[in-house]
């Protein structure tokens, strides 16, 4: 006869470690990237508020401005009311400079997120950080869900990560197949002439650099770089 | 308050209700978060969970479904939730330490050996887990079952197979399932999870 109260114990205590174990370079990973990716349109939207609004104060600068980033630094910094702008009451005003503030630290914690997830991803996987750059390589991680899984998939499929919808399409249809997912943003495919034979070449070399990483491996990326370079020309 | 079916889901006006034999209370069960309450909403015939079983349930994820399934079995029985995602499991494992009838397995369904001897003798299998290989992971479980145990399997045809039509994919299934057991009910879910399937088989 089993003793069920011990057994329940047992369980407990196992999923407790589990749970413990759970958090891996893996999940710091994507949790990092997905908060990168929420933000950035948080702050995109936020900013196109802000500059609605300081439009009526400043309208030839907020014309002129190319750059989003730097209109919470304006506001807070240069607050001018030019020639064919609106003088605001004081009430008007504070609300725009609180509004400024909270963009400003957004952002600032927009690049100190970056910053470590740059970090954590050159120390978890050197190899393909260094191929794909940090951004690319969380997404992809975040598609394979973990460095081992990543590391067991075959080229083609690192291509086509991020083109799911297109691909189940291209099965369920017959239309044209997608030739890359996620790498397309990559600078080599972006700017190749012949943007499916840069991704292939590409996608190629990065499940070599994944099957590095997850391995403990040396460090092979920049001589997959200068290959892939040779290729291309 | 009526029983459906005796399978101790109870209906008051539209509501479906199990009784949480902890606080005496009944709870609301939603056939739109639970597969089981959807295929009972549609008339299942019988579900094999009776007060004091043994559910092995696999796919357990935030355990909604579980706690209602240890509601049903009351305090007698047992319920074994099997998740393999652990930031899924949190919330299931909170949920194990308020009530003393459920316990998490942290494991993949796929590999039933590793959890075989965390079980006590299981009446029913319940599985959810939405993969591929969905119907071979079940078989595989069955094992764990006595004879004339109970199997219960809610299906997602786009999970099955995408490219072939949800209808074709639960003909496929059910012959899949008859060659090892038998099927004594099958029901479609279909206004509550769109191209889902649920049987429920007994162990030859």
């Amino acid at each position: 006869m089993v003793d069920i109260d011990l057994l329940k114990k047992s369980n407990m205590d196992d999923a407790r470690v589990k749970l413990r174990k759970g958090l891996t370079d893996d999940l710091l990973v994507i949790n990092a990237i997905n908060t990168l990716e929420d933000l950035d349109v948080q702050i995109n939207s936020l900013s196109m508020r802000l500059k609605d609004w300081y439009g009526f104060v400043n309208p030839e600068l907020v014309r002129d401005l190319k750059d989003y980033s730097v209109l919470s630094k304006v506001v807070l910094e240069g607050f001018e009311v030019s020639e064919f702008g609106v003088v605001l009451g004081k009430k008007e005003k504070d609300l725009l400079l609180n509004y400024a503030g909270v963009l400003k630290s957004l952002l600032s914690f927009k690049n100190y997120l970056e910053d470590y997830l740059k970090n954590i991803c050159e120390k978890h996987m050197p190899n393909f950080s260094y191929l794909a750059g940090f951004r690319i390589t969380a997404k992809l991680l975040r598609e394979a869900r973990s460095l081992k899984r990543l590391a067991t998939m075959q080229s083609s499929t690192i291509q086509l990560l991020g083109a799911e919808k297109a691909l189940f399409r291209h099965i369920k249809t017959g239309a044209k197949n997608p030739k890359y997912g996620y790498i397309l943003s990559h600078e080599l495919v972006k700017n190749s002439r012949d943007k499916g034979k840069a991704a292939r070449l590409l996608s190629d070399k990065l499940s070599l650099c994944a099957r590095l990483d997850y391995f403990m491996g040396d460090f092979k990326a920049s001589e997959y770089e200068a290959e892939i370079m040779a290729k291309l020309k | 308050m009526i029983e459906i079916n005796k399978t101790r889901i109870y209906k008051k006006g539209g509501d479906l209700l199990t009784k949480n034999p902890y606080t005496k209370k009944y709870e609301k069960i939603d056939p739109r978060h639970s597969k089981l309450a959807a295929a009972v909403k549609k008339g299942l015939s019988q579900t094999g969970i009776k007060e004091n079983s043994r559910v092995l349930y696999l796919g357990a994820s935030h355990g909604y479904t579980p706690g209602h399934v240890s509601n049903i079995v009351g305090k007698g029985g047992l319920v074994f939730c099997v998740e393999n995602s652990v930031v899924v499991a949190r919330d299931l494992v909170l949920l194990c330490k308020e009530k003393s009838n459920m316990h998490p397995l942290i494991f993949s369904a796929d590999k039933p050996g590793d959890y075989k001897d965390r079980l006590v003798g299981v009446d029913v299998v319940y599985q959810d887990v939405a993969q591929k290989n969905q119907v071979g992971i079940f078989l595989k479980n069955l094992g764990l079952v006595k004879k004339g145990g109970f199997g219960l399997l809610a299906l997602k045809a786009r999970s099955y197979d995408v490219s072939k039509k949800p209808g074709v994919v639960f003909k496929e299934v059910l012959k899949e399932l008859e060659k090892e057991t038998n099927v004594v009910d099958f029901k479609l879910l279909d206004p509550y999870e769109k191209d889902h399937a649920f049987y429920v088989v007994k162990k030859k």
